[in-house]
Parts: C-alpha cells; structure tokens; sequence
C-alpha cells in the first residue's frame, strides 16, 4: 500500500492506459498489414463488446441497439466525409456527440420498460435506423451503402497500421476507463441499481438519470468505434449493422463474460481469432464457431473470464495475484491524502428540540381495494429507540415503506423533525431521503455483490460525493481526496457498528451478521438523524442479534448528532428489552404506543399476537348471552 | 387482392406457429429459443429427404419426430448443461446451437434451395378472386389454425396439459401435487419445437428449403408473439395472422421493401400503446 | 414415524433453521408453534424438499428425506399443505382435484373414487366442483388445498397455518374434519400454527420453535401452551 505513495497517485489512470497502449501498438507494428487490419477489427470489437457489457451488467440494460450506433458513427463520419469534407479530427467528436444524444434520448423513450421489453424497444430502434438507411437514397447510398474516403489527418493518409494503432490506443483506454469506471462511485451506483432500483434511490441514486445517461455514453463510445470502423471496413453498408451483427455483439460480450472487462478483451479476441484458425475448415467455421460458443457457456457460465479467473487462481499464488491487482486497480485506498469536511457537500441537518423526530398523524394506506394501514398515528421521540412490532401482515413495513416512498398515502401525513415528508399528493421522492437526513436498512440485505465492504459502506455517501462519471473515471486529486474522506468515514462508520473483519474484504465473504452490519454503516455514514431498520434480526442467531440491538443503544451516545432510531421487528423480546419506545400494530391499526416497559403487559398486545379469535369469541359468548 | 390477401396470412400463420412455439418455451422455463427458426428449417430438409424417397404424405413423421428429438435435446441442454442463471447467457447458448444447425444444413446439403411439393396438396394452385394461390397456403392455414385451437384446447382440458400449465404457473405448487415439473418443462420444449417443425413442413413448399431459410421469421414471430402478450397461444397466433396480413397488404398498398418493415412498426406500435399485448392482461413488470 | 434431527437450512446466506429435531410417532398429532419468523414454515418446505436442508436428517418412514426431489417426497407419502393454499387458480375444484392426482396413474374408477371421498369429507366442495378456484371464499379454498393434499391418500399431512384469514365458524367446520383426519390411524399430522387457542383441541402435543431450534415440547391443558408461547413471544 505504501508503494504506490511514490507515484503520484492521479497519474495512475492516464499511465495505466498509456502503458496498455505502448504494449498494443508495439504488438500491432509487429504486424503485417493484412493482420494489422484484423488487429484494427478486433480493437474496435474490443470497444464495442466494452462499452455493451457495461450497459448489460453494469447498468443491468439489455440493449439490441448496438448495431444502430455503431452504424451511426460509421456513416456519419463518412458521409461527413465524403458530402462535406469535414476533417476527422472535427467529425469524430461531433459525431460522438451527437450520437450520445441520440442514445439519451432512446434513454429516456424505454425509461419505464423492463428487461424483455426493453430489448423489443432498442430492436425497433434499430430497425428504425436500418430503414433509414435503406431510404436513405444517395445520402446514405440505400442498400449499397458508401465508400468512405481514405481517412487523413492533416494531409497525412492512415495506412492499416496507423489505424490499428489509432484503434489499439482506443480500446487500451477504454479498457482501463472502464475498469476504473466500475470502482467509481458512480459505477457503484449504476451496480446497486442493478441489483435493486429501491435500494438505489434509497441512497439517493437517479435511476432515472442513470439509465439515460447509460445510454448516452454507450451510444458515445459505439460511436466512436463506428467512426473507426468504417475506414476499417473500407464500406459502410446496411447489412454490417443490422440485427444479425448485434446479436454477434452480444455474443462477444457474454462468451467473454458478462460483468467482466477482461472478458471482453477475451471474447473478441478469441472468438475472432478461432475461426481464423478454422480458416482451412471454411465450410465448417460457422459450425465450430456455435459450437464454441456452446462449449464455452458450458464449461464456464461466466464465460472465458470465468475460465480465465478459476484457472488464476489455481495456478498464481496468492502473493502473485496481489501485485497484479494492485497494477491494475485505480488506486482508491484509504491511506490516501484525507481531508475532513473538505470535499463532501455538507450532510443533511439534525433533529430539532421539541419536536418529534418522527410523527404518523391518520395515516391510512390502501392499495388493491384492502386497506393495509388505518387511520395510524403515532409519535417517536428524538433520540429514542423506537420498536415497531405486529404479527404477520399487520401492516408494519408498509407504514415503514410510505415513509420511505415506496408506497403512497390514502390520507394522512408523515411528519419528520417536524417536515412534512409525505402525504397524499405525494412527498420528498426516495432518493432524496438522505439529504433529509433519512436513511434505511432493507429486510434482506442488498449489497453490491463483487465489491468490497469498503464500497458497499462507501456508497451511503453518494448523494454528498462530487464526481460524474468522467471524474470518476479520470480521478482527479480532487476526487481522490473526496473519495478517500469518504473512505474515512466509511471505515468510522464500520468501526462505529462493530465490524471486525478487514474492510477490503469481498462481501461475499460475509456472514449474514457481518452484512446486516454492513447496511447499518451503510446507513450511518451519512450521519442521519432518522435511521429506519427493517427487521434488522431476522435470521441472525440469538447472540449476533442481541449483539447488533445492543450496539444501536450504545450508537446514540456516540453519534456526534441526536440519533433517532426506528426498528420494524418480530422478535418481541429484543425489542422490549433494548427499546425505549413501542408502537405496536395489528391488522393495519394502533393497537398501543407506549414505552417499551409498559407496553409488555398490554393485554391488548397480547391478544393481537396470541389470537384474535379468543376474543371474537368471548364477544361472541357475551354477545349471545345478552340475547338469551 | 384477396390473392394477396390470403399469401399475407399464410405467412402469418407461420410466424404464428413460431410464435405459439416460442411462447409455449417461455411460459413454461422463462427462456427464449432463438434457434426455433432453425428447427423449422432443418424440419423442412427432413421433409425434403422424405418426399425424395416415400409419399410426401408421410413426411409429417420424421418432420414431428425431428422436432421432438430437437426439443429434448433442447431441453437438456438448457435445463442440465448450462449452469447459469443468466437468462442473457441461456439465450446466446441457443445463438450458438442455431449457428450450428445453419451450417450443419449447409456443408451437408449445400446452400441450393430445393423444391418440395406441398404436404397435401403436391404443386396445385387456386384461382381466388383475380389472382392465385398455391393450395398449400390454403391448407397451411388451416392447419396452423387447428393446431394452435387443438393445443389451447389441450391446455385446457386434459388432465396433461393443466399440468404444464400448473407448473408453469406455480412450479411449486405443481411440486406439492406431486406433478414432476422437470418432466412439465422437458414437455413444453418438445411441444415447442414440434409446431416450429410443423411450420418448417408447411412453409417448405413456399419459399423453397435453403439453410438460411428462416432468416427474420422468428423474429416476426417475436412480434407475434409480443402482440398476444407473450402468455396467451391464441393470441400469438391472431398476432402471426396480423402480422402477415399486413404485410402482404403493405406490398399492394405501399412497395415490396417497406413491406419487409411492418413486422418492426407493428412492433414499435406494441411497445408504445400496448406494451403487455393485445391479449394478455398481464402487468408489466418494470425494473 | 417423522424423525427430523439436527436440522440445519435457511435462504441464500441466512439460517432460519439453527438445528432442529423432534420426531413424531406414527398416527400422532402434534402442533408446531411459534412466532412469525420462527421457522415454522421453513421447515415445513424443508420437510417437503423446497427448501435444500444444508445440515442434519430428515427420515420419513426410516429413509432420508434430504436431497430427494419434491414431487418424490409427496410421492413417498408426505402431503403438505402450503400456507399459500398451493391452489391452481384458473382450474375448477374438480380439476385441482384431479391434477393433485395426476401423477399416479391411477385408473379413472380409482381417480373417481377418491374424489368421491373426498367429497364425502368436504360436501361445500361437492357443490362447487366446476367452479374456479379464484372463485372460492378463504375457507373453501383452504378446504380444496386440504382436500388436494388428501386425495394422495398421504400418511403424513403437514397443514402450514390453515387457519389464517378465517372466519370463526369456518375455523369450526376446519377442526371438526382434522378431528376427523386425526382418527384415521394411519395417518401422521403436523399442525404448524399461531393459534394455539384453535390448534390444541386437534393436537397431542406440541412444539414451540423459537430461534431455529426447538425450545420447549408441551403436553397439557390449552392454558399451559398458551403461557408457554406467550413466555416465547415475551409479552407474558
């Protein structure tokens, strides 16, 4: 860790892509011209597979519009080539852009579609462009498609292996871009919204403009490959952007290995290579070529990265598989230069005096004709902990979801820290709870599967961060110093929650216990004045339960501000034993609010959890011997 | 016109019977067979090596055989060999097997299209309004209309077919009645490919069996399939029929190329007025 | 004989079930109790392989139940009754009925006798049989899920809180045919309830699962089961 203090660490990205280039374009010279081509191709497959598997798992979208951009760049540049004799050097960018804006816009056109669906609607989008293409007469040359001029910089003509250069450097920084994009704290977010939209917004994540922006910058960087390709191709024509290439794509990204950049590398690489050898089976390459694809998906469902990785493990050791890591990761670690309070936005306000840190006044909730929440008021001090308990369907997570959004009120309102913050118009929308101060744990944890603690606790912070997606790619010092205070905090929240294991660890490592921690610190990190935990021991074992109720009232005193703490729970005892307050809820309705050691010898309490029907029919019997 | 007319929905029928097949799969395993064009066009080489030795009319044996072989091994493959959970993967494992098959069809048959006589009908044709048409459309049809009623039918009237759809629906439900889901499932795949392969019979005739034959059927078939919401066989079917009509209408009323676009217009239209179908009522999910 | 010992299982990363074991004896009654949460219907599923046990045995009739497939373990002889219902919604009764049974292939008298059985047991259903199931009230559909479970002729019936959402009188037209079921010596039940109140008059014993094993194992009077869950759940 120390090590790289020497190199300065913002160079680390822009060196690791230069470095990557140096290797590729000393490879391509080393070429002849008929394979400098196929090395231009490959690069630009390169791309293209890249910036797709980012868009797939990255941002969980499945798009069957690749061809359409890719196309895009392709043409653009040749007709802005050959109709208007723009320079590359002016047409690229502007068709980079302008093909992004494209892509945003077919962002925002399939926002409410879902995974099938979605694919549907970017095919169409394809097909749009093929018709466009094919009707295109002389300015898109219809079927025939165009011949682009010899692609010149400042009068100097690109030979093949200028462009396999040009492309090899591209695809080079590509690769590290993206790598270093995922460590990012917007590549963080694009992954928890993958793995839950809910949880995303929860921690002030834009699905919205996430998903547009996906778009964007995947329609960008095909865009750019296109422009590439099409001096690659030396024509551009309908057919080598239609749907059958697509589908080849998406062949590429997912033999390579969803969710990997390294198989993305790999999946062209090979798939592209192979047939090559097969070259003398000509008849039989098509054959082979599914029948890898096959084999391949067989052996390793995470594709040739999968293979790539069991195989590396096994074979480098431990101490090998370290230095490797750390030549390639972006160089986010703690003991980066830290500032505190510099850099962050300013966290959200605390509680105010007097007034309840949170307040149901009448709130009903009805959805599907029944209604699921009643007429609930009820009121929790500051800086209490405050249980919430019911039997099965009483209503208690729904109450909790109209507090956090997920769920709309019939009548009623739900104040906090004396805001109103949701009624039946509407309310503060979810992702922006944090800034207010909100934040919330889920009832099965959800984590960002292949990253660290430290990310996963990281990300808490998200709303107060300050880069996009170039400065989190690029990483500047500025952002370095604002992730690595981040980092900070994220490792005193840990502390804070009593996490023991090394923050660099995976959380797939985790135990069920070490993951509900994790979320809590997630959830403080952020220093709300509100946490709401969702039945926070539900699968724990006894001791690890007691344990984590017990460090939530040893949390108020620590916390630097009035810390109100609201836990949803079915474990009675724990609640009656380390909460202050109780509210209890049976069928939708109050049934009491008081404190925790009154409230246990609540005959009602007791009747809603050991059975309504001993009741019913004392009223009954009493009913009936009125009558008699 | 009505010549016309009745070519568009014979064409339809097939990208109904595709989508009867595709939808079949999907209900029952949540997976899309992209190689169902495939199976159609290998159906059809079978048909085509029948004819050449026996009386057509015994071709729909091997062609059904074909296909429930093809949906067994379909089935395995998905449901024992890959082991991801990655809908994404499954799918491009399919792209795979059907790049397999075009070419199989290819260096084993060459890539001449070869005529074949229509299953019932051998070569004739009929005079309809002031045009023609090959009696096979007719029968083609007729055909993929009785099948698609025969298998809703089936659905919902024997003691089987209630049982995939029980397993599709809740496989563990269906679990807990003591109903094999995997054998459900197994079901599903061979009757899926059994109508593609019924359909690779019937369009044979048509358009003549070459590898690449099935071309952008299936993905018309996808359209249909859209249409009927992706849950319901004879809406798939309707949607086919739609599909075709339009088409063939279109290549009266506007020209030939932009005749080959309805399947993708009908297809926007879908997504934007009516993203769950025509005839499912279904929600739609969204993430 | 049920024989369920040291059980371990849980979803994804969390164990619910911490090592739970009890047996029940051929044709004996006893209630499973305890909180939301507790596990009840975990282990149900466990039993019924829905749920892959990650540790201990589970015999049924001496062979182990753990790893074989859920249509094989009904198969064997064990029913369960979902607390879901299990129903299949857009079939009538008769057809659920039917498909319940699908699996053996029984002659159609013998389908036919045993759906006359079961009707005999349930004459609501009777009246019903060519309506959908969606159409049926709470208490006739937790009637056909019982009767579905019945028609295997099963020797251990494992009902997962049938008395949710109920009416009282259903709740007695609902006890009065475990009672009956409970008769027949053949047969093994497992009642997994909130309501003890309900459950006791159908039960030998029971056994109250807190914390993924079983805490307490009580006999008595409905008063004594209802302290000891109540000292379970804390508010007592």
């Amino acid at each position: 860790m120390s090590g790289s203090s020497r190199f300065p660490s913002f160079l680390r990205v822009p060196a690791q892509g230069l470095a990557l280039s140096a290797v590729a374009a000393l490879v391509v010279v080393l070429l002849d011209p008929f394979q400098q081509v196929f090395a231009a191709r490959v690069a630009i497959l390169i791309i293209v597979a890249i910036s797709l598997n980012l868009l797939i798992s990255g941002a969980g979208l499945l798009s069957l519009a690749g061809g359409a951009f890719l196309g895009m760049g392709a043409y653009s540049v040749t007709i802005a080539a050959q109709q208007f004799s723009w320079p590359l050097v002016v047409s690229i960018p502007v068709v980079v852009v302008v093909t992004g804006l494209i892509g945003w816009v077919l962002g925002i056109v399939s926002i409410r579609v879902s995974h099938f669906y979605l694919a549907l609607t970017t095919l169409g989008f394809l097909t749009l462009f093929q018709v466009v293409l094919r009707y295109g007469g002389d300015v898109t040359g219809a079927s025939y498609g165009l011949v682009p001029p010899l692609p010149q910089v400042f009068g100097y003509t690109l030979r093949a292996q200028d462009l396999a250069i040009v492309a090899a450097l591209v695809a080079s920084f590509g690769v590290v871009f993206a790598r270093s994009f995922l460590d990012s704290r917007t590549g963080l977010a694009w992954r928890l919204m993958r793995e839950s939209t809910v949880a995303a917004e929860s921690f002030g994540v834009n699905v919205t403009l996430i998903r547009t922006s996906a778009f964007a910058w995947t329609a960008a960087a095909l865009a750019l490959a296109g422009s590439l390709y099409a001096f690659v191709l030396g024509a551009v024509t309908p057919d080598s952007f239609n749907l059958t290439r697509t589908i080849d794509q998406l062949v590429y990204v997912v033999v390579g290995g969803l969710g990997s950049v390294a198989g993305s590398v790999l999946g062209p690489l090979v798939l592209e290579t192979i047939p090559e050898v097969f070259r003398g089976l000509e008849n039989y390459r098509e054959f082979f070529f599914g029948a890898l694809v096959l084999v391949i998906l067989i052996a390793s469902p995470r594709g040739l990265a999968g293979l790539l990785s069991d195989a590396w493990q096994r074979i480098a050791s431990p101490r090998v598989r370290a230095a490797v890591r750390k030549l390639g990761d972006s160089g986010l670690t703690i003991g980066g230069q830290a500032d505190p309070g510099v850099l962050l936005e300013p966290l959200p306000l605390g509680a105010l005096d007097g007034v309840a840190a949170v307040e149901y006044r009448g709130v009903t909730i009805a959805y599907g004709g029944n209604v699921a929440v009643d007429d609930l008021s009820f009121v929790v001090r500051p800086g209490t902990i405050h249980g919430v308990i019911g039997p099965n369907g009483a209503g208690k997570t729904t109450a909790l979801n109209a507090l956090t959004g997920q769920v709309g009120l019939v009548s009623g309102q739900i104040l906090v820290n004396g805001e109103v913050v949701r009624s039946p118009g509407g309310g503060v929308p979810t992702r922006k709870l944090l800034r207010h101060g909100i934040a919330r744990t889920f009832q099965t944890p959800i984590v960002i599967p292949d990253r660290t603690v430290l990310e996963n606790v990281k990300i808490g912070l998200y709303p107060f961060g300050k880069s996009g997606i170039i400065g989190g790619t690029l990483k500047p010092p500025r952002v370095r110093r604002s992730e690595a205070e981040a980092a900070r905090r994220a490792v005193a929240a840990l502390e804070l929650v009593g996490f023991e294991r090394e923050v660099s660890a995976p959380v797939s490592q985790l135990s069920f216990g070490e993951l509900r921690k994790l979320e809590i610190a997630r959830a403080l990190v952020s220093e709300p004045s509100v946490l709401l935990l969702d039945e926070p021991t539900s699968g724990l074992e006894p001791e690890v339960a007691s344990e984590i109720l017990s460090m939530l009232r040893g949390l108020q005193a620590k916390a630097s501000r009035p810390l109100t703490i609201i836990i949803v729970e079915h474990n009675v005892p724990l609640i009656l034993r380390y909460c202050d307050d109780v509210t209890a809820i049976a069928e939708g309705t109050l049934v009491a609010s008081e404190s925790a050691a009154t409230i246990r010898h609540n005959p009602e309490v007791r009747r809603s959890y050991l059975g309504e029907q001993f009741e019913m029919e004392e009223l009954e019997r009493e009913e009936s011997q009125r009558h008699a | 016109m009505l010549a016309i007319a009745i070519s568009g929905l014979a064409s339809g029928a097939i990208y109904g019977l595709l989508a009867v097949g595709v939808v079949l799969i999907y209900r029952s395993t949540k997976l899309v067979n992209f190689a169902q064009g495939e199976v159609l066009m290998l159906a059809a080489y079978v048909y085509w090596l029948t004819e050449q030795r026996f009386d057509r009319l015994w071709g729909v044996v091997p062609v059904i055989v074909v296909g429930v072989i093809l949906g067994g091994l379909f089935f395995v493959v998905t449901h024992y060999l890959i082991r991801s959970t990655d809908d994404l993967t499954v799918v491009v494992a399919t792209l795979g097997i059907s790049l397999m098959m075009i070419n199989f069809a290819q260096f084993t048959w060459g890539g001449t299209a070869r005529r074949v006589p229509g299953w019932l009908t051998g070569d004739e044709n009929v005079r309809v309004g002031d045009g023609v048409v090959s009696m096979n459309s007719l029968v083609l049809i007729a055909i993929a209309v009785l099948a698609t009623v025969a298998l809703d039918q089936w659905f919902k009237r024997t003691v089987l077919g209630q049982a995939v759809r029980a397993a599709a629906e809740s496989p563990e439900s269906a679990a807990l009645s003591g109903l094999s889901v995997r054998r459900m499932r197994a079901i599903s795949w061979v009757i899926g490919c059994a109508f593609a392969a019924l359909s690779g019979l019937l369009l044979a005739p048509e358009i003549n069996v070459y590898p690449h034959m099935a071309g952008t059927i299936l993905f018309s078939g996808f359209v249909a399939a859209a249409i009927g919401g992706f849950g319901n066989i004879l809406g798939a079917l309707v949607g086919g029929l739609f599909i075709g009509l339009m088409e063939g209408l279109s290549t009266v009323v506007v020209d030939a190329e932009l005749a080959r676009l309805v399947p993708f217009a009908l297809l926007l239209a879908v997504l934007l007025f009516r993203p769950t179908g025509l005839f499912s009522g279904r929600a739609l999910r969204s993430v | 004989m049920l024989e369920i010992e040291d059980v371990r299982a849980g979803y994804g990363r969390v164990e619910v079930l911490s090592g739970v074991t009890f047996s029940v004896s051929p044709g004996a009654s006893v209630g499973l109790f305890g909180r939301n949460g507790a596990g009840k219907t975990t282990l149900a599923n466990t039993v019924l392989g829905l749920i892959k046990a990650r540790g201990g045995d589970i015999r049924w009739d001496g062979r182990s139940l753990v790893g074989m497939r859920t249509e094989d373990i009904v198969k064997s002889g064990v029913s369960l009754v979902p607390q879901s219902r299990g129903l299949f919604l857009s079939l009538t009764v008769q057809e659920n009925l039917v498909l319940s049974c699908a699996a053996w292939r029984l002659g159609q008298r013998e389908v036919n006798e045993r759906i006359a059985e079961v009707y005999r047991l349930f004459p609501a259903l009777h009246t019903r049989s060519n309506l959908p199931a969606a159409n049926l009230s709470g208490g006739q559909q937790q009637m056909l899920a019982i009767a579905k479970a019945l028609i295997r002729r099963p020797r251990l019936l494992i009902l997962d809180e049938p008395s949710v959402g109920l009416a009282p009188k259903v709740l007695e037209e609902l006890a009065a045919v475990i009672q009956q079921l409970r008769s027949q010596n053949e047969l093994t039940v497992i009642l997994v309830e909130q309501n003890i109140k309900w459950s006791w008059s159908m039960v030998d014993e029971g056994f109250i699962l807190e914390q993924g094993r079983i805490a307490e194992n009580v006999r008595g009077t409905v008063q004594d089961a209802e302290m000891a869950m109540a000292r379970h759940l804390g508010v007592g």
